[in-house]
Formats: C-alpha cells, sequence, structure tokens
C-alpha cells in the first residue's frame, strides 16, 4: 500500500483528524481519498498533516515529525497563499519571496535526503483573481502570481510534477463567478475543491502511469 | 441557480458544522456537490440538512424549517436505519407501518406545499458490524422492510428511487463489510463515494430529461 501525504496550510487542513483516518478534512483530500478509496481498493493510505495558517517555513519547521517520520510514498505540497497575505500586513508575518524560495528548496532538498524514492507534488499556489476585494488590493494580485511563478520554478529545478491551478480557476471563473469557486479570495467552496482535486488526481494518475512503464 | 437539498440522520450529516457554511463534513453531499460543480459548473446550489440520530418521525417535525422553508427545487431523502437501531439500542424505534405512514405524510405535505419540486428516494441499507449485530439478522429484516416501504412510496409518489443494499453488499463481498461501512451502519469515504456514483447516476438521468 502507497502512503500518500497532504502537507500545506487551510486550502488543505479543511479541520481534518490527524487520528480518525475518515475525517482527512472536507478539502481536496477528501475528495481524492474518497475516490482512490472506492476505485483501487487498499492501494493507497491518505494521509493529511496539513495546518491552517502555515507559511512555507512553518512546514519546514514541522518537516521531521509531519512529513519525514510518516514516511510517505507520494507527499503533495500546496503552500505559499499565508506568505504572500504575511508579506503584505503591516507588521510583515511572512518572510518574503527570498526566503520562501530558499526554505522550499530546502524543505524539498531535506525531504529527499531522509526519503530519496519519495515523489512530490507541487500545487500552485492560487487566488481568485477577478474578485473585487483581491481587484482592490491590485499589489495582492501581482505577488500572489510572484509566488506562484517562484514555486513553478522550484518544481522545474528539482524535476517535480507541478499542478496548475490559477490557470484553471481563471478558466473556472468564466464558468460561474469567482464567489462559487472561492469565497474569500482565496480559500476554496467545495466547488473549488473539486477543482483542486481534478487537476490533482490528473496529475497522480500520468505520475503512476510514468511508474508503472 | 437550481437548490438541492439533501435530507437525512447522521449518513447525510456526517460531521457538518451547524455554525459554518463551509465545514461541510465529508459525506456524500459533499462529492456529489463537487462532481455536480465539475460537470454543471453554476447550475446548482446544494444545501445538507441531515442531523444524526434521526429517524422518519425526527425529520416529519422539521418538516417546515428545514424543508419547506428552505424551497428546494430538488430534494433528496436517506432515512431509516435509526427507526430500527433505536429500537434495539433503546426500545425508542419506529416500525416499518408507522414509517411508512409517517414518510407517506410527509412526501404528500412536501408536494402539496412546492408542487414542482422532484424527490429522490435512497433506499436505506446495512451490513453487518458492531452497529448491526444485535443479532444481524433481525437488524437486517427489519431494514429491509424499510426498504421495501421506501420503494413502495416511491412508486405510489411517482419518484426515483435508488437501491443501494445490492451495491453495498456487492462491496462488502470483494473487500469487507467495514471497507464500505466501517460499523455495518456508517460509510467509509469509499462508502460515500459509492452513494454519490449511484446518486449521480440517477439524477444524470433526471438531467437528460430535463426534469432539474
Amino acid at each position: 500500500m502507497k502512503t500518500i501525504l497532504f502537507q500545506g496550510d487551510s486550502i488543505t487542513d479543511g479541520e481534518h483528524s490527524n487520528d480518525n483516518p475518515l475525517n482527512p478534512g472536507y478539502c481536496y483530500p477528501l475528495f481524492v481519498k474518497s475516490y482512490l478509496d472506492r476505485n483501487y481498493p487498499e492501494e493507497y493510505q491518505i494521509l493529511n498533516r496539513a495546518i491552517a495558517g502555515n507559511h512555507v517555513v512553518d512546514v519546514y519547521a514541522r518537516m521531521m515529525r509531519d512529513i519525514v517520520a510518516l514516511k510517505p510514498d507520494v507527499l503533495s505540497i500546496l503552500i505559499g497563499v499565508n506568505d504572500v497575505l504575511g508579506w503584505l500586513k503591516e507588521d510583515k508575518t511572512s518572510p518574503g519571496e527570498d526566503i520562501y524560495y530558499r526554505t522550499y528548496c530546502q524543505l524539498i532538498e531535506d525531504t529527499r535526503k531522509f526519503l530519496p524514492d519519495v515523489q512530490i507534488m507541487i500545487l500552485e499556489p492560487f487566488i481568485a483573481s477577478g474578485m473585487p476585494e483581491a481587484e482592490k488590493r491590485g499589489s495582492f494580485t501581482a505577488l500572489a502570481y510572484r509566488y506562484a511563478e517562484l514555486t513553478r520554478n522550484i518544481a522545474e529545478k528539482y524535476g517535480l510534477t507541478y499542478i496548475h491551478l490559477q490557470d484553471k480557476f481563471n478558466e473556472a471563473l468564466k464558468k460561474a463567478p469567482s464567489e462559487y469557486w472561492i469565497y474569500d479570495d482565496v480559500h476554496p467552496t467545495v466547488e473549488g475543491t473539486a477543482l483542486i482535486a481534478e487537476a490533482w488526481l490528473d496529475a497522480f494518475r500520468k505520475m503512476e502511469n510514468g511508474n508503472k512503464k | 441557480m437550481k437548490t438541492i437539498l439533501f435530507q437525512g440522520d447522521s449518513i447525510t450529516d456526517s460531521g457538518r458544522s451547524r455554525e459554518h457554511y463551509y465545514s461541510v463534513g465529508t459525506g456524500y453531499s459533499v462529492l456529489v456537490r463537487g462532481k455536480l460543480a465539475l460537470s454543471h459548473p453554476g447550475k446548482y446550489k446544494v444545501l445538507n440538512k441531515g442531523i444524526s440520530g434521526d429517524r422518519i418521525v425526527d425529520l416529519y417535525a422539521r418538516l417546515k424549517a428545514d424543508i419547506l422553508n428552505l424551497k428546494p427545487d430538488i430534494l433528496s431523502i436517506l432515512i431509516g436505519v435509526n427507526g430500527v437501531g433505536h429500537e434495539f439500542a433503546y426500545q425508542n424505534g419506529v416500525d416499518a407501518e408507522k414509517f411508512y405512514t409517517i414518510y407517506d405524510m410527509l412526501l404528500t405535505e412536501v408536494k402539496e406545499a412546492l408542487p414542482d419540486i422532484k424527490i429522490i428516494l435512497l433506499e436505506p441499507f446495512v451490513l453487518c458490524g458492531p452497529g448491526t449485530d444485535r443479532p444481524w439478522d433481525a437488524f437486517f429484516a427489519e431494514v429491509q422492510k424499510r426498504a421495501e416501504k421506501v420503494r413502495i412510496l416511491a412508486e405510489k409518489h411517482g419518484l426515483p428511487f435508488i437501491p443501494l443494499q445490492e451495491k453495498f453488499t456487492e462491496g462488502a463481498e470483494k473487500q469487507s463489510p467495514a471497507y464500505w461501512l466501517w460499523d455495518g451502519l456508517h460509510p467509509t469515504n469509499a462508502g460515500h463515494e459509492l452513494l454519490a456514483e449511484e446518486w449521480l447516476k440517477v439524477f444524470e438521468t433526471m438531467i437528460e430529461k430535463g426534469e432539474v
């Protein structure tokens, strides 16, 4: 049985339980777990250790306990939006893009040092661009796109599976209003969560097919 | 946007928050909601008002506040097992005849108040597990009586009926009962996905016919 571990912030957390495997949170890990359990019985174990409010430095701080000790075969990470939001606060509660990039790289390198065979999937941090509140804060959209670019660069640098989400949300906005997908600039609704799960499963299938070849 | 309302007991409730609209729990209604967003974006608003522990009489008591006042276009109901379980556990169940009578009243009153509503009835289901082994044969026989009543009600009112017992029985033979219903009553994530799949099969045919 392969272990898939989800790491990240509130978008992944979804009030999951670490003790009750039937509650992987109401976010995209739930959609992924329900689908895989139904269609591939007993092939995958899903763990969620995301914590709401986390920045990349927080995930790095939790690395030994919440990644390495769990020995995942697949590690899925969605982080970054709190780094963006924190940098825009007056008291700057996040350390800025240089440290974001450096710490994220360190997280990948150190994880691989302890788990050489782990397959890592990186999800793009995204926002509800086009939402009036986000638009008012023009710097928010620009900065979020900048962090997405950095994240993409990290995935390329290490040859990791990268899941594009901003384009996917921008496309979805043409079909239904932003509040249908994302309710407060950053948090997906159930509907937005389904978009993430769809993109994740597409990427995962490709990765698994590649593994079999 | 059309409103779909899910009603029922703990199987439907599945840990949803009473305070936060976005804290939705882990059940089949959430999975349905996600799948509909992908296949029919912006077309449906999905509500869940299932309450853990509810028997048909409890749902009937909530008819005004939790069904009629919400004016759903589509109402999905899954109820029945607590009428059996609460009899075995607390001698506070609802027998099969009374289940039928109250369920019939509920459906009649919903249709009177909301003549255009589409109602979908789900078959109550169980597998052998710690929650149903009281003993299992007796429990199962009682649940089957309720399942039969729901089937008759669906026919009487001309409503779509979603069979589920057979699907879970098949699954239990391949894996184990607990793989699909962890205590014989409550679905696991795999069980909820199966439920969502069966629900959507029926709903998609209703979409094709232009009913919803």
